[in-house]
């Protein structure tokens, strides 16, 4: 391995978010990258600028604590989800809380603008808004109309769903909507949902997912599927195939310490040009591996402990090699950058 | 002159004002009105003189600004002005006007009228003579009846509209009320008034007023009645028979309020040996002549043959005569006919009579009274020892209950209830036979056990008898407990539920003291389990003894022990006592609750005595039994274990079909998968409703990580509250590819905005009306194509683009890629073929092309893909479709516009050769479309065939 295809990742702290008084669920980049919003178990979402390390604003309104948040594709609007079953649709710069979403039973755990661009309409990624709940059922709620019955809701799921994807059609592909929707659920199990094809495709991983992760670039084929047997599988999406295996106990690696995920959804990611994977364990270790060897790239491949608690969520910049965010349990939100060379 | 009247002005204007002079030289002077009261107009000419009302209003204007008072009331130049708001003219009917003087008032003067009046009872329904205060009657009263007279002569008569009412019923001023009396009746009521007269020492007042006015009247049959007199009653009985007479009148009942001090019945000024005499010429009398005259009426009512009423008799009659006090209002039970005045009591209750009879009492009948009335019976003992003066015996002795004495019982009686028992039984069925519900009532209940009750109700019999818990019992242990039972322990181990009524034991003859047992327990007894097996005899013995404690005892005498000793016949009974309540069998629903053990109590675990330590070495092994019981549990799907086992793809992979809803497809800018609704052939799969049943392949055993609710309806019923209509509506018609669950779920946001499940739905679901009807209506032939539903679609997404994109659309052959905003001319397909599947992408004719150059051999191509892309999509539906158009239920409603597009497509056909000619006439109606583009509006992409 030539040191010209070493893998890196960003190991230097630039910053540490302070702010949150509770553990941070997730923390999002917007959709120009220059802000990251984080929802804590504090019932706060906080807009940080990640390169000064700023807090720029926080929202507070939440009832209860946020488990999931995302960012229209116009960067006016958010939205977000926890405890207390209801979505809330918040305004950016007035901190506004514009509309709510009832209809779920238990919390809501995840939630994701359709992101499907429409060329020649006017807000159309944002238009759509999909939530995962803890019963079960993926509700789609529709933004632009009065109704406050959501769309569809998929209710095929037989545990609480965890992650929800909506896969874009990549730009090289031209941008714009693929028409799917993936959910992944503690009843192990990644569904793929074709509004194009009239077609669910169920694929088993025996094991309750946490996330799933698209690929940034070719998000029609491979996805990245994180389950609490201590394992992140990178499956193909268009055979259901696996295509590798990261973590686990039988995983191959020589390290000493095995990467450990039982009980928290730690939000894994692919590393800068899909050349690595990102995983936080449940001791606060970050675990990096070769996306094709799928051996720990860390030094001494160890996992490196960047902070005290469970990792609960990791966010590399899509375009730059040299930002991630980590977010975990201890409260704190921890900026990575490349070492200067 | 002047100088001096300028001089006084200004001598005037330093005072102030010549208000203030004062001309006082003795006393006070008044106020001055100088600041308040200034007469406004004091220097003004008489001309500019205003007069204004209290509301500041001009009163009287001058000849050219509307004279007195501006019109009516200043309302010229108002909104009336001067025409009258309904001028009705009067011309036919001149005279029939009648003016009030209310007409002439304004508001003012109204309001002082209305201020003026005060609303007061009329002379009519003010309350007449006869009603007012207690004092009022009781001067009245006391006045006696010559003022009473005088009065009525002097006053102006005046009657009461009660008075008129009753009048108007047939009542006659000195009547009593109530309905007509024979002759008999009206003596006994006469009777009775003087008889209580003479009791109360006071004829009432309204009595000898009637006798005048009954005179002045000259009534025929008051005048024969008063007239003829009471003795003549013998002659009077047969003229009596052919008529009625009006009821007497009767003395309204009025009562002394108590307002000294004194205790009851004290008399003021007397002593405690205050004698009967003076008693009776007592200052409180309050009518001392009245007796006399009362008492002359009364005594000349009563007839020879009602001699046996003794006025002034004392004891019983007395007596008697307080119990038949009554008012003449009140009737009891036992009055017929010739005893009661049938007055108000008619329609009275029971209680309420009583209540009345109580409150009725009359006003003077106060115990002295009482006491004057039965001589002095009242006043002195039986012993003839006077009472203590004040004091009265009470009359109405309480007279003690008779008893009577037991019956003598003959010797060697022995209860036997069971004889009355058979009875009941016998009055039970015969119940029965009437097909009544029996209702056992308290202790007169008969001893039945539920079998027989449900025989006796006509029940279902049970198949097997209920059992004893002796019944699961080997035949062993129940010998040993037989043997066991005659022992002590009988209370420790009775397993009677309900405590039972047991007779006494009663000593039978020869000593034998049989013990008694309830008949329920001993029929239930014999039912069950017999013990004593191996002693026939005793068994026998046994059977005996329970059927002579059953109902129908038929062999009341059980047979005995035959030993000589009498102590071991009764243990002997009295073992058989126990052993009956032992054996019994419980009750149905007791037993139910037991089955058959596997286990012997035997291989039971014996609990160990003691503190219970837990071994640790054993608290392990139990953790790993509960473990291992749990991973057997997790049962996996074939599809579970080829995951686990790593072998993903083909094996881990179900692709079912899936109909997203058509607003979905929209918001994805998608075209519906499913226009035709779902898929049939796989309910299982196919929509999100369905999903809700869990397959067997989908189950999962996954250990749940987050207590799973899952699709657990009761655990969702905790938050939602589903009518039964809600979830049985479905609307498969009008959405077929939305499955009927979807709008069911409540929640709170929806809470207040209407109960309808559905709001909305009809917005999603709204059928635009066929455009044949629009056409019908408003078009003109030459716009008929153009205002075609689709064809309109068409040219919003054709006008959208040319918006959007640049002028260089004209030239751009080739397609390009969807990403790009512009939109070329597609080469158009042949008409013959229909569009290729790889034609993802819609085309579209941009209108630059009908705005600027339109070669004329566009048109046609256009016109003819149009009409391709119709017929493609009356065949197949996947092809380009715009049908989402305007509302998302367009595309829904595909299948029910399937019979008519061939109709449309006929039309369409003519319209469009006439288009030809008219095309160049459309371009206004292209240039002003809306720049801004609607939203819905969307166009919709044909999905791809495969991929």
């Amino acid at each position: 391995m030539s040191a010209a295809d070493k893998i890196t990742y960003p190991d230097q702290l630039r910053h540490t978010l302070h702010g949150h008084t509770g553990p941070v669920n997730t923390v999002r980049y917007n959709h120009t990258y220059k802000y990251c919003l984080s929802g804590g178990s504090d019932k706060t979402i906080r807009l940080w600028n990640p390169v000064t390390g700023a807090l720029v604003k926080g929202y507070e309104g939440s009832r209860m604590e946020v488990l999931g948040l995302d960012i229209a594709p116009d960067n006016a609007t958010f939205t977000s989800c926890g405890q207390e079953k209801d979505l809330y649709l918040w305004d950016v710069p007035t901190g506004h809380i514009l509309r709510k979403f009832s209809g779920h039973y238990g919390r809501i755990n995840t939630v994701r603008f359709s992101g499907s661009v429409q060329p020649g309409v006017r807000n159309s990624g944002s238009s759509v808004i999909l939530s995962g709940s803890f019963d079960s059922k993926v509700m789609i709620w529709d933004v632009r109309s009065q109704n406050r019955a959501p769309i569809q809701t998929l209710q095929e799921g037989r545990d609480s769903v965890t992650s929800i994807e909506v896969p874009p059609l990549s730009s090289a592909e031209g941008g714009g909507g693929l028409g799917q929707v993936v959910v992944g659920g503690v009843d192990g199990t990644v569904r793929t949902y074709d509004v194009r094809m009239g077609k669910m495709v169920e694929d088993v991983i025996a094991a309750p997912v946490t996330s799933i992760v698209l690929s940034p670039t070719t998000p029609r084929e491979t996805i990245l599927v994180a389950s609490l047997d201590s394992k992140v599988r990178l499956m193909d999406r268009s055979n259901g195939q696996m295509l590798n295996t990261f973590g686990g106990p039988d995983n191959p690696t020589p390290s000493r310490a095995t990467f450990e995920n039982t009980s928290y959804r730690s939000k894994v990611a692919f590393g800068y040009g899909e050349r690595s994977v990102l995983a936080g364990d449940e001791k606060g270790g970050l675990w990096v591996w070769d996306i094709v060897s799928a051996k720990t790239v860390t030094p001494d491949q160890e996992p490196r402990k960047v902070h005290e608690k469970v990792i609960t969520w990791i966010e590399h910049h899509p375009t730059r090699a040299d930002e991630m965010l980590t977010a975990s349990a201890d409260g704190t939100i921890k900026v990575w950058e490349s070492k200067k060379e | 002159m002047t100088s001096r009247l300028k001089k006084k002005l200004d001598h005037m204007e330093e005072q102030g004002t010549n208000l203030n002079e004062s001309f006082c030289l003795i006393g006070t002077p008044l106020p001055s009105l100088a600041d308040t009261k200034r007469d406004k107009n004091e220097f003004v000419p008489v001309w500019k003189q205003e007069v204004r009302d209290e509301q500041g209003r001009r009163r009287f204007h001058g000849a050219f600004t509307g004279g007195f008072s501006a019109g009516y009331f200043n309302t010229v130049g108002s909104k009336e002005g001067w025409t009258p708001s309904t001028f009705v003219s009067s011309r036919g009917q001149r005279a029939s006007k009648t003016q009030a003087v209310e007409d002439f008032m304004d508001d003012e003067d109204l309001a002082d009228l209305k201020d003026s009046r005060k609303l007061e009872n009329t002379e009519t329904f003010r309350s007449g003579e006869g009603f007012g205060t207690a004092a009022e009657l009781g001067g009245q009263a006391g006045e006696g009846s010559l003022t009473s007279a005088l009065s009525s002569l002097i006053q102006p008569s005046t009657s009461s509209i009660g008075q008129k009412l009753l009048m108007k019923m047939g009542w006659k001023p000195g009547q009593g009320v109530g309905p007509r009396l024979t002759a008999r009746q009206l003596r006994l009521q006469e009777r009775k008034i003087g008889r209580r007269a003479a009791h109360v020492g006071v004829l009432p007042s309204q009595t000898q007023s009637r006798v005048g006015v009954d005179d002045l009247d000259g009534d025929e049959e008051m005048d024969m009645d008063m007239g003829m007199g009471m003795g003549m009653g013998d002659a009077r009985d047969k003229d009596g028979k052919k008529h009625t007479f009006a009821p007497r009148d009767t003395k309204l009942l009025l009562f002394d309020n108590k307002q000294d001090r004194s205790g009851l019945g004290y008399i003021r000024g007397g002593g405690m040996n205050l004698s009967q005499s003076q008693t009776q010429t007592g200052p409180s009398r309050t009518a001392p002549s009245e007796p006399q005259i009362s008492s002359g009426f009364g005594l000349g009512g009563h007839d020879a043959d009602e001699d046996d009423l003794d006025i002034y008799s004392s004891g019983p009659s007395a007596l008697r005569d307080l119990d038949n006090r009554r008012t003449a209002y009140d009737r009891d039970e036992d009055d017929d006919m010739d005893h009661g005045v049938v007055l108000l009591g008619e329609g009275m209750v029971g209680a309420d009579r009583n209540k009345k009879r109580q409150a009725n009492v009359p006003r003077n009948e106060d115990p002295r009274n009482k006491a004057r009335a039965s001589g002095s019976a009242g006043y002195t003992w039986h012993d003839g020892r006077p009472v203590i003066p004040g004091f009265v015996v009470d009359i109405n002795v309480i007279s003690n209950d008779k008893w009577f004495p037991f019956p003598d019982i003959p010797e060697g009686w022995r209860p036997r209830p069971a004889r009355v028992w058979q009875t009941n039984r016998r009055w039970d069925q015969a119940a029965v036979k009437k097909e009544e519900p029996v209702i056992p009532t308290g202790r007169n209940r008969p001893q039945m056990t539920a079998d027989e009750r449900g025989k006796a109700l006509g029940e279902e019999q049970l198949k097997e008898p209920s059992k004893s818990i002796f019944d699961y019992m080997s035949a062993k242990s129940k010998e040993r407990l037989a043997q066991v039972i005659p022992g002590d322990r009988q209370a420790g181990v009775s397993m009677e539920p309900e405590q039972e009524v047991k007779p006494e034991p009663a000593a039978a003859r020869d000593g034998v003291i049989v013990p008694p047992l309830s008949p329920r327990t001993a029929s239930a007894a014999l039912k069950g389990f017999i013990p004593f097996g191996d002693d026939p005899a005793k068994q026998e013995r046994y059977t005996s003894y329970l059927r002579s404690q059953t109902h129908d005892s038929s062999e009341p005498n059980p047979k005995l022990l035959p030993v000589k000793q009498l102590d071991q016949i009764n243990k002997e009974l009295s073992d058989f006592a126990k052993s009956a309540q032992m054996f019994r069998p419980l009750s149905f629903a007791m037993a139910n609750r037991f089955t058959s053990s596997k286990l012997s109590a035997q291989d039971m675990v014996q609990p160990k005595p003691g503190l219970h330590i837990p071994d640790p070495n054993k608290v392990d092994e139990w953790k790993d039994k509960t473990r291992l019981e749990e991973e057997i549990k997790e049962v996996l799907t074939p599809r579970e274990e080829a995951a686990r086992a790593g072998m993903f793809g083909k094996m881990t992979r179900v692709t079912s079909d899936w109909v997203p809803h058509a607003l979905l497809c929209k918001r994805f800018g998608v075209a519906n998968p499913w226009p035709d609704g779902p898929p049939g052939s796989k309910p299982k799969e196919s929509g999100a409703a369905e999903a809700s049943v869990p397959s067997a392949g989908r189950a999962l055993g996954t250990k749940p990580l987050l207590s799973a609710p899952g699709q657990d309806v009761a655990w969702q019923n905790n938050f939602v509250h589903q009518t039964p209509a809600e979830s049985s509506q479905t609307e498969e018609t009008a959405v077929p590819g939305e499955p009927p669950k979807e709008r069911q779920p409540r929640n709170i946001g929806e809470v207040g905005l209407a109960e309808d499940v559905n709001q909305g739905r009809d917005t999603l679901t709204y059928k635009k009306p066929e455009m044949d009807i629009f056409k019908a209506i408003f078009a003109s032939d030459d716009e008929g194509d153009d205002s075609d539903d689709e064809d309109q679609d068409d040219n919003d997404a054709a006008d959208r683009m040319v918006i959007e994109s640049k002028p260089a659309i004209s030239a751009a052959p080739a397609p390009k890629p969807i990403a790009d905003r512009e939109y070329s001319p597609a080469p158009p397909p042949p008409s013959n073929l229909p569009i290729a599947g790889d034609i993802a992408r819609p085309v579209f004719a941009p209108s630059a092309h009908r705005l600027t150059s339109k070669p004329e051999s566009d048109v046609p191509k256009l016109s003819i893909k149009k009409k391709d892309k119709k017929r493609d999509r009356a065949k197949a539906k996947t092809m380009l479709s715009f049908d989402m158009g305007d509302d998302e239920g367009d595309a829904d409603d595909q299948g029910g516009r399937e019979e008519e597009s061939a109709r449309e497509r006929d039309r369409k056909r003519r319209r469009k050769e006439e288009k030809r000619e008219e095309k160049p006439r459309e371009k206004n109606k292209v240039e002003v479309k809306p720049a801004v583009i609607d939203e819905d509006d969307e166009w919709v992409e044909a999905p791809p065939v495969a991929r």
